[in-house]
């Protein structure tokens, strides 16, 4: 025995080959967590992918060009057949139309798209604008590749108004809006259905399919969730099911201004379908009156810049078009304003743009700006119209205070201006559990003779800390 | 559980210690170790080969008997290779391609994937019985090595045994009798020697239903003594060889048939069993050597070798008709109970009750193929490529179709050993190895049609626009093929090997060390010999050759304690050339490779106890390899992309380490105890990568991250353990009872199923994710063997040519207990029902692992009679 095993270089050995085997043994597998990391330099940001369209006609994605990756974000049920739109983390997204024959790529899909043409002589995927929307269409079935993993996309959270200047940016990726009011809008289609998605800076449109079974909350929401799409230069938000509105059909019971992250603009290009939530026109204001709430002449076609009618009037904005346009440039003009024609009866003095704040609970060092417009230059308006800003705090308040303001706070007189104008409020607006009050108006008789001008004011800005 | 196991270890080394100290004499003469070691060679010759699937193309003799040839006398060896071999255990977890072997010096491992053509010389025993046999990283004198094992058998006739013998054996396993016949020279006054043998094995029908066995085999051995310093030697053999093969198949068809040993592959014809995969080889082998003996300290040997010939599979073809095979997943009670679009549990159990019942509904139903055949009348528009050239006649619509290899190899070899002192040997050699191999499809039987058109039915579906896609042969297109035409695939690989090699061995009086190197060049070239219509500018013609340049190196030293006693410890570091079938991403349809393509790169160490001593014999012994960069192929039905889809992985790393425990004591007058102890854990070691191509597309599809690491190297008991007792009379008989012990074998996974696609979804480590993720272990087994065997020595009167004539018996019984549920190996299928995407569930169960089961009692007895 002794020979064998009390040997100290067989004995340390035998020790040794032991402790390898328990030291190394079972091990167990480690199983994925995460979608595998996409390898680097294979594939193009969608951004740079709608980069490449020259900006009209059928444009060939050329051979060697780069594969895209993104996530299906549309629900193909509430979707034309073959229609998808896929966003990946560059913020950009592309509207997908597969061919024919293709399957079913189910939201939360990952594709891999390779557009690329085999060879000049074959062409495969095809960039088009589609009733205004950019669109890759054609791409080869076996070319269109679900792959493992998930991307999570977080929704652009924006404004009616933002949604509706950025729409071309932003057309084919997930959006939010929030404190929006839903309605109904014309009678049903035989595929579906229009609402109109509305929030303090302007609204969109939302068409609901039959055959996706959503039936749409009318009313108040927290927040609306969808993907951007343009028809016919009109931008939709489409949602992909029910649960993409949040505490949808709820009663308005306060439908002022909500301040979000700030800015909170209100470019008022959907006047057409009413003032923005909050805003309101009013006639007889003065520092100690609140005024008498007036109508809004909503339709574009009856209100032209030298017609003298009194009212308060949806007009083309002065941005975008030259003095002494015609009318047909101010009616098919989609830059909107909300503007007011004085007469001696009406709005001289005491007519006044009204925005109404829920709160400004948490927020400090308001500020507001805006775009004052002078729009009438016919030679028979002679007179000077002078305005100011003032504010109020409380449910009915019977007390504004006049706040300083930067710029030219007059309009009329044959002058064709659209002055910025910057108002800094103090400090008695920071954080207002209360309803404020903020008015754009003249308390002053126009000044001169002669007609009264068309005024207006457009791109109101709030900002704050 | 791992300590107990253990401590079993170390109780039989205590044993042996016992019998050590009682120095016992070993009294039985060296023929009755020959008996037994002859008896379990003919029982490996007959062990059974599976067909694990339809691209399987051994070499006939079944690539698990590898070891055998290592068995030599070294205690663990000895054991492992033997009585673990039911459970196809491999040593040290290696691939067959890391045991190299040899024949009168000249290499004759297959250049295409590293493995031994067994085949080719089986059932010639008694001629390949001379060895020389280095384990693990060991030096030897005719080669660098491999690091499993390396084994030179020296067929040459002046070497072989003087005698004439005839046996007959019997057996229930493969085949069911043989006879041999052998007959050696040995060396006349005038130089000359001459060996010949032969031998037939056959079975009507194997251990396995539908299995057949039909092999001759030759051997012809000539020597010429030129002088004192010049040995000529010829040898020529071969063995043709046809047999049924053995399908596996899922649980639920074993199932059904109420056995393990189901077959799918066979059915009833006119009353007669049918096999639709036949397995067919003949490629003879002829190798010319020189032996030159310069001076009594150097030598230097050299051989030409050259095999050629055919190796097939059958199986079944069909186009545009409903898959043939009786065990598809949707002919499957399971399936119309589970997985059919439409589930009807009711209908599935009577469809599982009448499958129960008929065995007609278990197997290929080759009535119905022929009537399909037969009742398959077609016109043949501009067939053969000739406008207006119309073909009308039945259609096969199945047929039996020939998968060839046509192999040619050429190896030429020379080795110089030379002592150069009284302490150091040099060793050197220097190789040249060049095989073509040529890859086709051939008719074997039109099964009652009158042709069959030589179309791609896949491209037909995926292209149906493309009138020249489904083409297999775009410059013959149309083709209508009869019995024997070459169709579908057509492509060679031409592979070329040279290497150099040197080795140096020190022996000192307490100190043996070595130091050996290699370099080699290999390259090898796809040529296409048929335009496809799917990649009409990337099939035929010559691809790119692949070209790599390898080195190895190892070194080792061993310390005498003392004459009984010794410790060793050796280390190597070697590149090795991918195999083709790793590079090539579909070789059947085009030249395109894996990315990235690199050597592997293969690191080890090993050390060890000896001793060797009158009455025992022990190894202790432990290593640590590790292979890095290893790459892999796969082609398989793909449910996502409902397509053919090529896996190219790459990335594979593995890691195998363990201990070795070896022991042969004599424990009383004729009675001597073995024991022996594989303890090993061999895991793959990295994440791999793998880029999946359409089999019909160039197109990338994508590319996935397979979480194999820490994942078992499958089909190996990576324990395995044994223990016997052998009695050898002084009158000329044995018996040997051993009983094995295997555990932690593990089932060959399915990589899709170690992914993120694979999981996504699932609660991470949660029950569900579990059962996707984790890989499946088989239940520990254990065997008991038995070995017997008589010499005879038959009266003077039966003396011929003055020798005395001797009958000897033999006789061994495996799994005597007649276990038949011990899973030896199997695999996931790669085809999965993976998950779409989100709200779609993976389902693993829709297509189940294919599993096969070791022999239950199974027996081999033989009578010989030598003189």
């Amino acid at each position: 025995m002794q020979r064998i095993f009390f040997y100290k270089w067989p004995a340390l050995f035998c020790v040794l080959v032991f402790c390898l085997i328990f030291v190394g043994c079972n091990k167990e597998p480690v199983g994925p967590t995460e979608p595998d990391p996409v390898p680097p330099g294979s594939f193009m940001t969608m951004a740079d992918f709608r980069a490449l369209y020259p900006g009209s006609g059928d444009f060939a994605v050329p051979v060697g060009t780069k594969k895209i990756r993104g996530v299906v974000i549309s629900n193909n049920a509430n979707e034309a057949a073959g229609n998808y739109r896929v966003q990946d983390e560059s913020g950009a997204g592309i509207y997908l139309y597969a061919r024919l024959g293709s399957p079913v790529y189910p939201l939360g899909t990952i594709l891999e798209i390779d557009a690329a043409a085999t060879s000049p002589a074959t062409p495969n995927g095809v960039l088009i604008l589609f009733n205004g929307d950019l669109e890759l269409k054609d791409v080869q079935i076996t070319k269109v590749t679900p792959v493992a993993g998930t991307l999570d996309i977080a929704p652009r959270v924006t404004t009616a108004a933002q949604l509706n200047a950025n729409k071309d940016l932003w057309a084919s990726t997930l959006v939010k809006l929030n404190d929006v009011v839903i309605t109904k809008e014309g009678n049903p289609a035989s595929t579906g259905q229009n609402y109109r998605i509305t929030d303090a800076t302007g609204s969109v449109v939302s068409f609901v399919r039959n055959t996706s079974g959503i039936v749409m909350p009318e009313g108040g929401a927290a927040s609306i969730t969808g993907h951007l799409s343009i028809f016919n230069s009109t931008a939709q938000i489409t949602i992909r099911s029910l649960a993409d509105v949040v505490n949808g059909g709820q009663v308005i019971v306060n439908n002022g201004i909500v301040f979000g992250a700030s800015p909170y603009l209100i470019n008022f290009n959907n006047l057409s379908s009413g003032l923005p939530a909050g805003v309101s026109v009013v006639t007889g204001a003065t520092s100690a009156n609140a005024g008498a709430t007036a109508s809004l002449l909503s339709t574009p076609n009856t209100n032209i810049w030298n017609r003298t009618g009194s009212g308060f009037k949806n007009f083309a904005s002065a941005t975008g078009l030259t003095m002494g346009a015609d009318s047909a440039a101010q009616v098919n003009h989609s830059n909107r304003a909300l503007g007011i024609r004085q007469t001696a009866s009406f709005g001289d003095p005491g007519g006044a743009f009204v925005f109404q704040v829920n709160n400004t609970t948490g927020k400090s060092n308001l500020k507001m700006e805006f775009l004052l417009q002078s729009l009438d230059t016919s030679t028979a308006v002679g007179r000077t119209t002078t305005w100011s800003v003032d504010y109020a705090v409380g449910d009915n308040p019977t007390s504004f205070t006049t706040v300083a303001a930067t710029g030219t706070m007059t309009t009329g007189n044959k002058v064709f201006s659209s002055n910025l104008i910057t108002v800094d409020f103090p400090a008695a607006l920071n954080n207002q559990s209360q309803k404020i009050w903020i008015r754009i108006l003249t308390t002053t008789a126009t000044t001169g003779s002669g007609s009264r001008s068309s005024t207006a004011i457009d791109d109101v800005k709030f900002l704050w800390n | 559980m791992l300590r107990n196991k253990l401590l079993l270890v170390f109780l039989c080394a205590c044993l042996t210690a016992g019998a050590q100290e009682k120095n016992r004499v070993d009294t039985i003469p060296a023929r009755d170790s020959a008996l037994l070691d002859e008896l379990k060679q003919n029982i490996q010759d007959n062990i059974p080969t599976i067909s694990i699937d339809d691209a399987d193309m051994g070499d006939g003799g079944g690539q698990n008997i590898s070891s055998v040839l290592a068995a030599g006398r070294d205690p663990f060896f000895s054991a492992a290779s033997f009585n673990f071999s039911a459970l196809r255990f491999r040593i040290r977890g290696y691939d067959n391609d890391f045991f190299g072997t040899y024949m009168n010096g000249i290499p004759m491992d297959n250049l295409d994937n590293g493995f031994t053509p067994y085949g080719l010389w089986g059932g010639l025993n008694d001629v390949m019985r001379n060895r020389d046999v280095s384990f693990g990283l060991t030096t030897n004198t005719f080669a660098f090595g491999d690091i499993g094992s390396n084994t030179n058998i020296d067929s040459r006739a002046s070497r072989q045994r003087v005698q004439t013998s005839f046996s007959y054996a019997n057996a229930n396993r493969n085949y069911r009798h043989r006879w041999m016949f052998s007959h050696s020279t040995g060396l006349s006054k005038k130089g000359w020697a001459f060996s010949f043998s032969g031998s037939r094995r056959w079975a009507e029908e194997g251990y396995v239903p539908g299995t057949h066995y039909d092999g001759w085999s030759y051997f012809a051995a000539v020597d010429k003594k030129i002088s004192q310093k010049h040995l000529l030697s010829f040898t020529v053999f071969g063995a043709p060889t046809e047999n049924g093969r053995q399908g596996s198949s899922v649980k639920e068809m074993l199932s059904l048939a109420g056995t393990n040993y189901y077959n799918p592959n066979w059915g009833f014809q006119n009353g007669q069993k049918r096999n639709a995969s036949i397995g067919y080889t003949h490629q003879p082998v002829m190798i010319l050597s020189h032996d030159f003996r310069i001076n009594n300290n150097t030598t230097i040997t050299t051989g030409a070798g050259y095999s050629f010939g055919d190796r097939y599979v059958t199986a079944l073809d069909w186009y545009n008709a409903p898959d043939p095979r009786p065990d598809y997943y949707r002919y499957l009670p399971n399936y119309t109970s589970t997985w059919a679009s439409v589930t009807d549990p009711e209908q599935g159990d009577r469809l599982a009750e009448i499958m129960r019942n008929d065995i007609n509904l278990r197997q290929i139903n080759w009535q119905r193929l022929y009537e399909v055949n037969r009742n398959g009348f077609m016109t043949i528009k501009d067939a053969n490529g000739t406008p207006g050239n119309d073909v009308s006649g039945n259609r096969s619509r199945y047929i039996l179709e020939e998968r060839v290899v046509n192999t040619q190899r050429l190896n030429l070899n020379s080795v110089i050993n030379t002592r150069l002192s009284g302490n150091i040997d040099l060793s050197a050699g220097a190789s040249f190895q060049t095989q073509k191999n040529h890859y086709f499809k051939r008719v074997n039987d039109l099964l009652g049609g009158d042709f069959y058109v030589n179309l791609n039915q896949f491209a037909e579906r995926d292209f149906p626009a493309n009138n020249l896609a489904n083409q297999n042969d775009l410059d013959n297109p149309n083709r209508i093929l009869k019995v024997g035409d070459k169709f579908g695939y057509d492509y060679n690989i031409n592979i070329n090997k040279a290497a150099a090699w040197a080795q140096g061995v020190f022996r000192y009086s307490k100190v043996d060390f070595f130091l050996a190197g290699q370099l080699s060049h290999t390259s090898f070239q796809r040529v296409g010999n048929v335009r496809t219509g799917l990649f009409p500018d990337n099939s035929k013609g010559e691809a790119a050759e692949n070209v790599f340049n390898n080195y190895g190196i190892k070194a080792g030293a061993t310390y005498k304690i003392d004459g009984r006693n010794y410790i060793y410890a050796r280390g190597g570091y070697v590149t090795r050339a991918p195999y083709f079938e790793n590079v090539y991403v579909s070789p059947r349809t085009r030249n395109a490779t894996q990315e990235n393509i690199t050597s592997e790169t293969i690191q080890t160490a090993e050390a060890g106890y000896v001793m060797n001593a009158p009455g025992l014999k022990l190894r202790l012994s432990g290593y640590y390899t590790r292979f890095a960069n290893g790459m892999d192929v796969m082609t398989f039905y793909h449910d996502v992309y409902q397509n053919l889809v090529n896996y190219a992985i790459s990335g594979i790393d593995k890691l195998h380490f363990g201990g070795e425990f070896g022991v042969e004591a004599t424990v009383a007058p004729g009675l001597s105890v073995n024991a022996a102890a594989a303890l090993g854990r061999y895991y793959f070691d990295s994440k791999q990568n793998a880029i999946i191509t359409v089999d019909n597309s160039s197109a990338v599809l994508g590319q996935q991250i397979i979480y194999a690491e820490n994942f078992r190297v499958p089909s190996t008991p990576q324990e395995a353990y044994s223990l016997g007792l052998t009695y050898r009379s002084p009158h000329f008989w044995f018996v040997s009872l051993t009983g094995n012990y295997f555990d932690q074998n593990w089932l060959s996974m399915n990589p899709l199923r170690r992914t993120y696609d694979a999981v996504r979804g699932l609660e991470y480590k949660g029950e569900e994710y579990n059962r996707v993720f984790n890989q499946t272990k088989f239940d520990a087994a254990q065997t008991l063997d038995f070995f017997g065997g008589w010499s005879y020595r038959m009266p003077r009167s039966f003396r011929i040519n003055n020798k005395s004539t001797y009958l000897v018996f033999n006789v061994g019984v495996n799994n005597i207990l007649n276990q038949q549920d011990i899973e030896t190996g199997g695999f996931e299928q790669l085809r999965f029902d993976a998950s779409t995407g989100p709200g779609d569930k993976v389902n693993i169960d829709k297509f189940p692992p294919r599993i096969f089961y070791a022999y239950g009692r199974n027996y081999f007895a033989s009578v010989t009679l030598r003189f």
